[in-house]
């Protein structure tokens, strides 16, 4: 009954989606364009004298061997919290069409409901955030371009941690900005909110730079920023991790912690906001 | 007959302060249209709202099939279906693509679907277009769109909020007729919301007036009727005296004179009795007689001496101004 109603949300999103992928499109583009562009051309290590060793590069990289394959894998992260963003979208949009007042007055438990957007909206969060992976690797086979470099280690183990790292991220803001959507009045205000968080999201993680070159009451900022603990993930599974405070696990157990806070959270703001008198 | 809905001391009180509900007491039979008339503003809305599990109440107690609201939401929408106000389809989805979404969200499983969902398609006229997005339907076409989908899960009760809102004369007339034949056919409980008089007088086995979040009057349409005592004279005279009125007031069986525009509205509790009188005293004092004819009460008038206010086709008082 319950993943009746799950995946009934989840379809409608889909067939919805399959419809007018343009958000998709735009969305995906960002980050796209980030990595072939500006990951190109932005090459911090060449800014370096000559007399600076590759293995000092490497340390500040956190073990990524060049500056592109670092920021492939924040762009990895950004892709997905760009496109978590308008995770919210959907139920604005049903809200104020009055689509979810019709759902809500079905027998379908509201829970399962938030759950169905919830499902529909983390999976497309994390498609981007897999494609930019798998072509940041495939630069590596164009003639004249940089592509992400990666330890001849890597296998499956390290593989599943990625994958886990980037479906909690994708389900910490897909949960928040949900929440958002759900509650948002008007589309200005859940745009307008949304414009001003995507920006500080990003520069308050190690996504672009290492985490050491910034300040101190920056760094500890970062420290506790859910696109932090994915890229830590994922280039510690990448690269080796001999230069990380902690294991995958420590930062897999941060991150979880974070989404099923955000999820609970979320769940809690959904519910009450079904009986919104507006 | 069998009480399906019962509502003691309904009371609604918005953040804002507003009070939409003011206890409320009623009981609606099973297997009746029953109607809740009143202006934009005096609660209907918000009366449907909770009993459909749509907001909370504020005090009061609910029972909609035997099941008490505060205990167990969930079970009621179970048997009840809505039509409300505004279309609440997805436009970007076919119209068979809407239903199915509704029967995932009740626990209909596909084959009991697909299979409920060509019947309606079928009742409704609507087969030609269930395959169509719902953007390019018409507005009487989204109407009967919304009926089926209140309709899928075999609900007792059927809530219509203003369902013909916005229709025009002829859709309307054909909404009606196929509520009217779905109470027959199935003897289902249909609970209408309306500022309709038409509406409410046609389709409605009981009627209860709503006016600032009170129920003032409840019964069958006839009975609401009867509530206003007496006909209405109403004639155009010409060449009359200034005290025409005192003249006509002083008539054997006249209640009261009002002049209106430039009309006399007469009212009297017989008019068979009270007009041949009215045409002598008219003669008497040389007025001339140009037109005059007699009003039986209706159920705007009742609603009229009921709530003390005007009616006006859109539901808003004309006395009152805007009352959303």
């Amino acid at each position: 009954m319950i993943f009746n109603e799950i995946g009934a949300v989840s379809k409608r999103l889909f067939i919805k989606w399959k419809r007018s992928p343009m958000f998709m499109v735009s969305g995906f583009l960002g980050p796209l364009l980030y990595l072939v562009l500006f990951g190109q051309a932005f090459n911090l290590s060449a800014l370096l004298p000559n007399s600076v060793g590759n293995e000092y590069i490497t340390s500040s990289l956190l073990g990524a061997p060049n500056y592109f394959s670092y920021f492939a894998i924040g762009m990895v992260a950004f892709s997905s919290v760009s496109i978590a963003i308008f995770s919210g979208v959907n139920p604005l949009f049903d809200r104020t069409s009055g689509i979810m007042k019709r759902t809500i007055g079905t027998p379908a438990d509201r829970s399962s409901i938030f759950a169905g957007y919830l499902l529909f909206q983390t999976i497309l969060t994390m498609i981007p955030a897999f494609l930019v992976l798998v072509i940041s690797y495939g630069l590596n086979y164009i003639p004249g371009l940089s592509g992400l470099t990666i330890s001849d280690s890597v296998g499956i183990l390290n593989l599943a941690e990625i994958f886990v790292a980037i479906v909690l991220l994708s389900l910490s803001f897909t949960s928040l900005f949900l929440a958002f959507g759900f509650i948002s009045k008007d589309n200005n205000a859940y745009f307008g909110l949304t414009a001003l968080l995507q920006l500080p999201i990003l520069l308050t993680s190690n996504a672009m730079y290492p985490q050491s070159t910034m300040p101190t009451w920056l760094q500890s900022i970062v420290s506790l920023n859910p696109v932090t603990m994915a890229v830590n993930v994922v280039r510690e599974n990448m690269f080796g991790g001999m230069l990380y405070t902690y294991s995958p696990a420590i930062y897999l157990a941060e991150l979880a912690t974070w989404s099923l806070a955000l999820i609970i959270l979320a769940l809690f703001i959904v519910r009450r906001s079904f009986y919104s008198e507006n | 007959m069998n009480v399906i809905i019962e509502a003691k001391g309904l009371t609604k009180e918005y953040k804002d302060g507003k009070e939409a509900l003011r206890g409320l007491d009623f009981t609606v039979e099973e297997g009746k249209i029953f109607g809740l008339l009143g202006l934009n503003g005096a609660g209907k809305t918000t009366t449907m709202s909770i009993l459909t599990t749509m907001i909370r109440k504020t005090q009061g107690k609910v029972i909609v099939d035997e099941i008490d609201l505060d205990e167990n939401p969930n079970e009621i929408r179970k048997n009840i279906g809505i039509v409300f106000q505004e279309s609440t389809s997805d436009n970007q989805l076919t119209g068979r693509e809407n239903l199915q979404y509704i029967a995932g969200l009740s626990g209909m499983s596909s084959q009991t679907a697909d299979q409920k969902i060509n019947e309606l398609f079928e009742k409704m006229g609507l087969k030609e277009s269930a395959d169509i997005l719902v953007k390019r339907y018409s507005g009487g076409m989204k109407r009967k769109l919304e009926l089926a989908v209140a309709m899928l899960q075999n609900p007792r009760i059927i809530f219509l909020d203003e369902p013909t809102l916005q229709l025009d004369p002829a859709s309307r007339a054909e909404f009606w007729n196929y509520i009217k034949k779905l109470k027959e056919r199935t003897g289902i409980t249909i609970f209408l919301n309306t500022h309709y008089l038409d509406e409410a007088e046609k389709l409605c086995d009981v009627i209860a007036i709503i006016d600032q979040g009170r129920i003032i009057a409840k019964g069958p349409p006839d009975i609401i009727k009867n509530t206003v005592k007496g006909d209405i004279i109403k004639v155009k005279v010409e060449n009359e005296t200034p005290s025409f009125n005192k003249i006509i007031q002083d008539v054997h069986g006249v209640l009261e004179v009002v002049k209106s525009n430039s009309y006399y509205l007469i009212k009297c509790e017989n008019s068979n009795q009270v007009a041949p009188s009215v045409v002598l005293k008219i003669k008497e004092n040389n007025a001339v007689l140009q037109e005059l004819s007699v009003i039986r009460p209706s159920l705007e008038q009742a609603f009229l001496e009921i709530t003390g206010r005007g009616y006006t086709e859109n539901g808003k008082t004309n006395s009152d101004g805007d009352e959303n």
